[in-house]
C-alpha cells in the first residue's frame, strides 16, 4: 500500500486539526504524520483494522500520549501535548474505548463528575437536562453504574461527556458490544443531533459502515498512517475497500472482547 | 461473660484508633495504587511529635490535632517528592512497596536517634472511670472513642455528599478519565494524602493515649492490625476499612482473654491469613480486584 494520505485538499476550516502528528508510546512511532480534520457541524470517522493505531491517535489528541512531531489544533489554536485537564477545559469530549465510566459511582455522581467544571447549580441543571436526553438514566439515576449492563454504561459515558457541552466530541468504538438498534440509535440519534448543534464529531469505529452512514467525511488508518481520506459516501462506494476495512453491516462478529 | 464485655469496651477504644487508621491507609491505596509500609512508622513520629508538644505545655488534645496536621504535611511531601518521582520513572508495584519498607525503617531509626529507644510518656489525667454495664472507660478513652467515630463520619460525609470527595472517588477508581473529564487529578490525589496522613497522624497520638505512652517501634505492631483491617475490608475500599477496623478491633482484645496480652497481636496475622486464604478480595471487594492487586 503506496497510495498515501489525502486526495482532498488539507482542510483549512477544521474546528480540529491534526497536522502530522507522530505519537507513540517511548518506543518507536505507532501513528506517523497523521493529517485529519473535523469542522463544526460535521462528523468524521476514522476507521481501521485492529492495532492500527486508532486509540493511540485519540490519545495523543486528549493529551494522554506525547506528540512527537506534528502539532493539535483546535479552533486554531496550538494545543500540542496539552495536559488531560486543559484538554477537557478547551472544550474536547472524549468517550474511550475501555474503562470510559466510574464504576463505584452512581449514574448521577458519573454525571457530577462529567460537570467538574461547572457551577454546583450549572452542573445540576445540565444532569437533569441530560437524564431527559438518556429516559432511561433517570430510572437509575442512584444505581451503582459498574453494576449496570453495556448498553446502560455506554448512555452513562455519553451522558458524562456532554455535560460540559463540548465543541469537540471524540468517541473510540462506542458501538463495541451495542445491539444493532441501539448503535443506528446512537448514531442516528444523539451523534447527528450533537452535529446539527455545531458540535465537530470524531467517530473511530473499526466496522465503520454503520458509522460513514452518518458521517461526512472518512479516514481509514492502517499501520498507523493514513491511506484513505475521502468523502463518507465516497468510501462507502468503493469496491476495494468495503469489505478490508469496513467490516460487513452485521455486528455478529462484533469486537465484543473489547469490553473492560 | 463479664471478661467478655470488659473486653468489649477496650475493644471499641481499638476499634476507634484503627477507624483513622485504616481509613487512612485505605485512602492512600486508593488514590495511588501505593501500599504504603511506611504508615506505622509515620503514625509513631507523628506520636513523638504530639509527645514534644505535650512536653511543651501544648494540652494533650490540641497536641493530637498538631500531630495529625504534622501527618497530614509529611504525608503529602512524602507522596510528592518521594513516592511520585518513583511511580514516574514505572517503579513496579512491589518495587514500591520495598521502597516504603526502607522509608518505615528510616523513619523508625530517626526516631530511636531523636528520642531514644525508652518509651516517652503522654501526661494523662488521673481522673476516674465512667462504667457502662460491665465495661468501664476512662475519660480520655471516651474522648478517643468520640474521635474514631467522628473521623470515620466525617470521611464518609467527604466522600458521599462534596464535589472534592467524588472527585476522590472518581481519581481513585479511574485517574485518566478523571482527568480527561477536567478534575485536577494530581490536586486531589495529594489532598488524599493529606487526609490519610493526618488521619494516620491522629491515630498514633490516640495509641500513645491508649497505652500511655509512645516507642520507637509502636507502629509496627499497629500496622499489622490496620492491614488486617484493610484487607478484611478488601484494599482500596473505605467503608470496608471502616467495618475491618471494627472486627479486627473488638476481636483484639476478646483473643486477648484466651491469649493473654503479650500475644494477642498473634489474632490480627490469625485474621490476615484466614481472610486470604477465604477471600482474598475482602468483604467489599471492588477497587483492589480492578486494579489488579487481589487476584
Ligand atoms: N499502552 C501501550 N503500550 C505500548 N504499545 C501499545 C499500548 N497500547 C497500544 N499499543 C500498541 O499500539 C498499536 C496500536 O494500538 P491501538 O490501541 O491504537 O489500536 P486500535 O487501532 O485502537 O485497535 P483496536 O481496533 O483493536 O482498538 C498496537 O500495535 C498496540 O500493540
Ligand atoms: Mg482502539
Amino acid at each position: 500500500m503506496t497510495v498515501t494520505a489525502t486526495e482532498a485538499p488539507r482542510d483549512v476550516a477544521s474546528h480540529l486539526l491534526l497536522d502530522k502528528v507522530t505519537a507513540g508510546y517511548g518506543g518507536p512511532p505507532v501513528i506517523r504524520d497523521v493529517c485529519i480534520g473535523v469542522e463544526r457541524g460535521k462528523i468524521a470517522v476514522v476507521a481501521g483494522p485492529n492495532g492500527a493505531g486508532k486509540s493511540t491517535l485519540v490519545k495523543a489528541i486528549m493529551g494522554q500520549l506525547k506528540v512527537t512531531a506534528g502539532s493539535v489544533h483546535l479552533a486554531g489554536r496550538n494545543i500540542t501535548n496539552d495536559s488531560a485537564e486543559r484538554i477537557a477545559r478547551h472544550g474536547i469530549g472524549y468517550v474511550p474505548q475501555s474503562q470510559d465510566v466510574f464504576e463505584d459511582l452512581t449514574v448521577w455522581e458519573n454525571l457530577e463528575i462529567g460537570g467538574y467544571l461547572l457551577s454546583k447549580k450549572k452542573s445540576h441543571q445540565r444532569a437533569l437536562e441530560l437524564l431527559e436526553i438518556f429516559p432511561p438514566l433517570a430510572r437509575m439515576r442512584h444505581r451503582t453504574v459498574g453494576q449496570l449492563s453495556g448498553g446502560e454504561r455506554k448512555m452513562v459515558a455519553v451522558g458524562r461527556v456532554l455535560m460540559l457541552e463540548p465543541s469537540v466530541l471524540i468517541l473510540d468504538e462506542p458501538t463495541a458490544g451495542l445491539s444493532v438498534p441501539l448503535t443506528e440509535q446512537l448514531f442516528e440519534v444523539h451523534v447527528r443531533a450533537l452535529a446539527d448543534t455545531g458540535t465537530a464529531v470524531l467517530l473511530v469505529e473499526q466496522k465503520a459502515t454503520e458509522a460513514l452512514r452518518v458521517a461526512d467525511w472518512g479516514y481509514i488508518l492502517v499501520s498507523g498512517e493514513v491511506e484513505v481520506s475521502q468523502s463518507a459516501e465516497g468510501i462507502l462506494g468503493r469496491a476495494d475497500i468495503g469489505e478490508v476495512f469496513l467490516g460487513g453491516s452485521s455486528s455478529i462478529v462484533g469486537d465484543d472482547d473489547e469490553e473492560e | 461473660m463479664n471478661q467478655v464485655l470488659s473486653s468489649l469496651g477496650f475493644g471499641i477504644v481499638t476499634a476507634s484508633i484503627l477507624l483513622p487508621a485504616a481509613i487512612g491507609f485505605t485512602l492512600q491505596f486508593s488514590a495511588t495504587n501505593v501500599l504504603n509500609i511506611g504508615f506505622g512508622s509515620q503514625m509513631t513520629l507523628a506520636a513523638f511529635i504530639g509527645y514534644v508538644c505535650t512536653s511543651h505545655g501544648v494540652g494533650l488534645w490540641y497536641a493530637l490535632l498538631l500531630a495529625g496536621v504534622f501527618g497530614g504535611v509529611t504525608s503529602l511531601l512524602l507522596n510528592r517528592f518521594l513516592l511520585t518521582p518513583f511511580m514516574r520513572r514505572g517503579t513496579t508495584f512491589f518495587g514500591m512497596i520495598v521502597i516504603t519498607i526502607a522509608l518505615s525503617l528510616v523513619l523508625e531509626y530517626t526516631i530511636e536517634a531523636i528520642w531514644g529507644p525508652q518509651s516517652v510518656f503522654y501526661p494523662l489525667s488521673t481522673g476516674g472511670t465512667v462504667h457502662l454495664g460491665s465495661m468501664s472507660f476512662t475519660g480520655e478513652q471516651l474522648v478517643i472513642i468520640g474521635i474514631g467515630v467522628a473521623l470515620a463520619l466525617a470521611t464518609h460525609a467527604l466522600l458521599r455528599y462534596t464535589r472534592t470527595g467524588k472527585a476522590m472517588r472518581a481519581v481513585a477508581g479511574n485517574a485518566p478519565l478523571a482527568r480527561a473529564s477536567g478534575v485536577p487529578a494530581q490536586r486531589i490525589v495529594d489532598l488524599a494524602w493529606m487526609l490519610s496522613g493526618f488521619m494516620g497522624g491522629a491515630a498514633g497520638v490516640m495509641l500513645g493515649i491508649s497505652l500511655s505512652s509512645v516507642s520507637f517501634t509502636m507502629g509496627d505492631t499497629l500496622l499489622v492490625e490496620i492491614i488486617a483491617a484493610a484487607v478484611l475490608g478488601g484494599v482500596g475500599q473505605v467503608y470496608g476499612a471502616m467495618l475491618g477496623s471494627v472486627v479486627i478491633g473488638v476481636l483484639l482484645e476478646e483473643s486477648a482473654i484466651v491469649l493473654s496480652g503479650a500475644y494477642a497481636p498473634i489474632s490480627a496475622f490469625a485474621v490476615l491469613i484466614i481472610v486470604l486464604l477465604i477471600r482474598p478480595t475482602g468483604l467489599f471487594a471492588g477497587t483492589a480486584k480492578a486494579k489488579g492487586v487481589a487476584a
